[in-house]
């Protein structure tokens, strides 16, 4: 159903008149007649009842739902009038003539076209003067009952005034019938009524008759002495002797004045008009037709919508109740009317569809033709980004958990360790000092100055005459001890000297931070002194 | 008034492509607010696991 709501055969019929609205369940298969499978009645305003019925019985569909549609419209034109054909192809011909005629003043915003008033088919444009029918309806109150419709989710994909093909099936019946007489239709509208003749040369459309549903309306109030326009409604709709009795009054008005054109018909063709029809009344209105009738001076048209049915290729469905004259509207919109048919299979697009039938449909107006596909396209982008977005919020919303668990574990476990971590730390400072006292010492063992460098070192600084006689090591230096031969006075100046020169020595100088003089003791022998010098290392740097 | 039957007969119509798309609106401004309490959670994540590593790899004394 989703993929092909446009082709299928399994679709709607409705007819929005002032009165009610008809909607009907109709299979119509590719050959055989098309089954009314079921069919239900609504008031003109019980959008909410219409509403229910089709979510009840077209539940699988939740598109839309295929339909072909028939209304009144408030701004329409059906008259028939005398026309040059050939005229036809001028663009400006229809416009100019319905603006000079019927005083239309946007014709623009019309759709027109021109029937046969004898046989509804469209008039080829070539030859001179000739009757046609007429036909115009204004974009607007095809744009209003269009939205009505999609508001109902309900897609036409055939529009019609169905006032059209119901004369087209009131003629054929009566063609079928082989009745010579002529039939009026009339139509009763909330402040008007309109007439149409239907006689052998066609639909005549007589002038318009002032009076219209409000002057029964009227009538009654009076004679009953209601008050409300409920209860004027409630007692018309209940049609009992009193009321049946009084009849003629109520319609007195309306068939006062449609009298004098229905005789005019008469006079003016030499045709006798036997039976009036009142259109669209509901079966709780339908005594409406018999009196004015009467007044008229004609008989009631009698109906029998079971036997017409099968003349033109419908067929009730099973279960299906007999279904009221008020339904001869709405199923003549699907009803196989006799005419001639079109030499080209119509469009989807053309306005005129075959005898009696012009689609007034707005096509701009309505969703493209591959409106499944665009809806079945926007319904996956939408969901698609719902189910992203829905992804995204759950994966983020996991992550977030993840996170404040993860958060809260380890926070957890640092409360947890921290005494010992504190511990560490204290641990680690220590054994990092203790570290450095090691690497100090390491430092002034690493390097250790060799014994022969010294004595080298002390050798190579050497007097003349001088004798060391012992290198002795104490805590922290050395001590030199020697004999110098020289007399004293001499030898005490050359070891002044001599400890001055060891202290810049280059090699020994660095090594020591004093270097002095501790002894100078004579010898037994005059000519030399004993010596001893103490040098001190230098302590090593912390 | 005129503006919300509008909109309710579209939805009429349209009811999954509208009801998807509010949940989608829904659920990406709750997104954006998620996402910033997520960088604050990160944020508190990244101190916590600074805190964790000074905490358990003090540094050596060699270093």
């Amino acid at each position: 159903m989703i993929f092909n709501s446009r082709n299928t055969r399994h679709s709607l019929l409705i007819e929005i008149n002032p009165y009610q609205i008809l909607a009907a369940a109709i299979d119509r298969p590719d050959s055989g007649p098309c089954v009314i499978e079921s069919a239900v009645e609504f008031d003109a305003s019980d959008d909410a009842g219409l509403r229910q019925w089709l979510d009840e019985n077209f539940d699988k569909a939740k598109s839309w739902v295929p339909c072909i549609g028939g209304f009144t419209p408030p701004e329409a034109l059906l008259q028939r009038e005398s026309i040059q054909a050939r005229r036809l192809l001028d663009a400006n011909y229809l416009p100019e003539l319905v603006r000079d005629q019927y005083k239309i003043e946007k014709p623009a915003d019309w759709k027109f076209a021109t029937l046969s008033p004898l046989e509804g088919a469209q008039i080829v444009a070539e030859g001179m003067a000739r009757p046609a029918l007429l036909c115009g309806v204004s974009n607007t109150a095809v744009h209003q009952v269009q939205q009505r419709m999609l508001d109902h989710r309900l897609l036409p994909y055939r529009l019609e005034m169905s006032l059209l093909p119901l004369l087209g099936a009131l003629s054929d019946f009566k063609s079928r019938n082989n009745d010579k007489r002529a039939t009026v239709v009339v139509v009763i509208e909330q402040e008007h009524t309109t007439a149409y003749i239907l006689g052998k040369e066609g639909v005549s459309t007589p002038g318009p008759v002032r009076h219209g549903f409000s002057s029964i309306a009227q009538a009654a109030c009076k004679e009953f002495g209601l008050k409300t326009a409920d209860e004027v409604r409630d007692r018309l709709q209940h049609a009992d002797d009193e009321l049946l009795l009084r009849a003629s009054k109520f319609v007195r008005a309306i068939g006062r004045d449609l009298k004098p054109l229905v005789d005019s018909y008469e006079m003016t063709t030499g045709q006798p008009v036997g039976e009036l029809y009142c259109a669209y009344l509901p079966a709780s209105l339908s005594w409406i037709a018999e009196p004015l009738a009467q007044v008229v001076g004609r008989n009631a048209f009698a109906f029998d919508c079971a036997s017409w049915m099968p003349t033109v290729n419908l067929q009730p469905g099973e279960g299906l109740p007999a279904l009221g004259q008020q339904w001869l509207g709405a199923l003549s919109l699907v009803a196989d009317l006799p005419g001639p048919k079109p030499a080209k299979e119509p469009k989807d697009n053309d306005t005129y569809q075959g005898p009696w039938h012009l689609d007034c449909r707005l096509s701009g107006n309505l969703p493209s033709n591959n409106l499944v596909r665009t809806r079945f396209v926007a319904n996956t982008i939408a969901g698609t980004m719902a189910a992203g977005a829905l992804m995204i919020t759950c994966w983020q919303l996991y992550l977030g958990n993840s996170l404040r668990t993860e958060i809260s574990y380890w926070t957890q476990r640092i409360k947890e360790n921290q005494r010992q971590a504190e511990e560490l730390k204290v641990l680690t400072r220590t054994l990092g000092e203790q570290t450095t006292r090691l690497d100090q010492a390491y430092s002034l063992v690493s390097s250790p100055y060799l014994f022969s460098d010294l004595i080298m070192a002390f050798g190579r600084t050497r007097l003349e005459r001088m004798s060391i006689e012992s290198l002795n090591g104490f805590t922290g230096g050395v001590v030199v001890r020697g004999t110098l031969r020289a007399p004293s006075e001499q030898a005490t100046q050359q070891l002044r000297a001599y400890v001055e020169s060891l202290r810049r020595d280059p090699e020994l100088g660095p090594l020591f931070s004093t270097i002095a003089l501790t002894s100078l003791e004579r010898t037994d022998n005059d000519n030399s002194l004993n010596f001893e010098v103490a040098c001190k290392l230098k302590e090593a740097k912390p | 008034m005129s503006a919300l039957l509008h909109f309710l007969t579209f939805f009429r119509r349209n009811p999954f492509v509208i009801s998807c798309s509010a949940v989608a609106i829904l659920l990406w401004v709750a997104n954006y607010f998620i996402w910033q309490n997520q960088k604050t959670l990160a944020t508190g994540h990244q101190t916590l696991q600074r805190s964790g590593c000074l905490l358990y790899t003090s540094p050596s004394p060699r270093d």
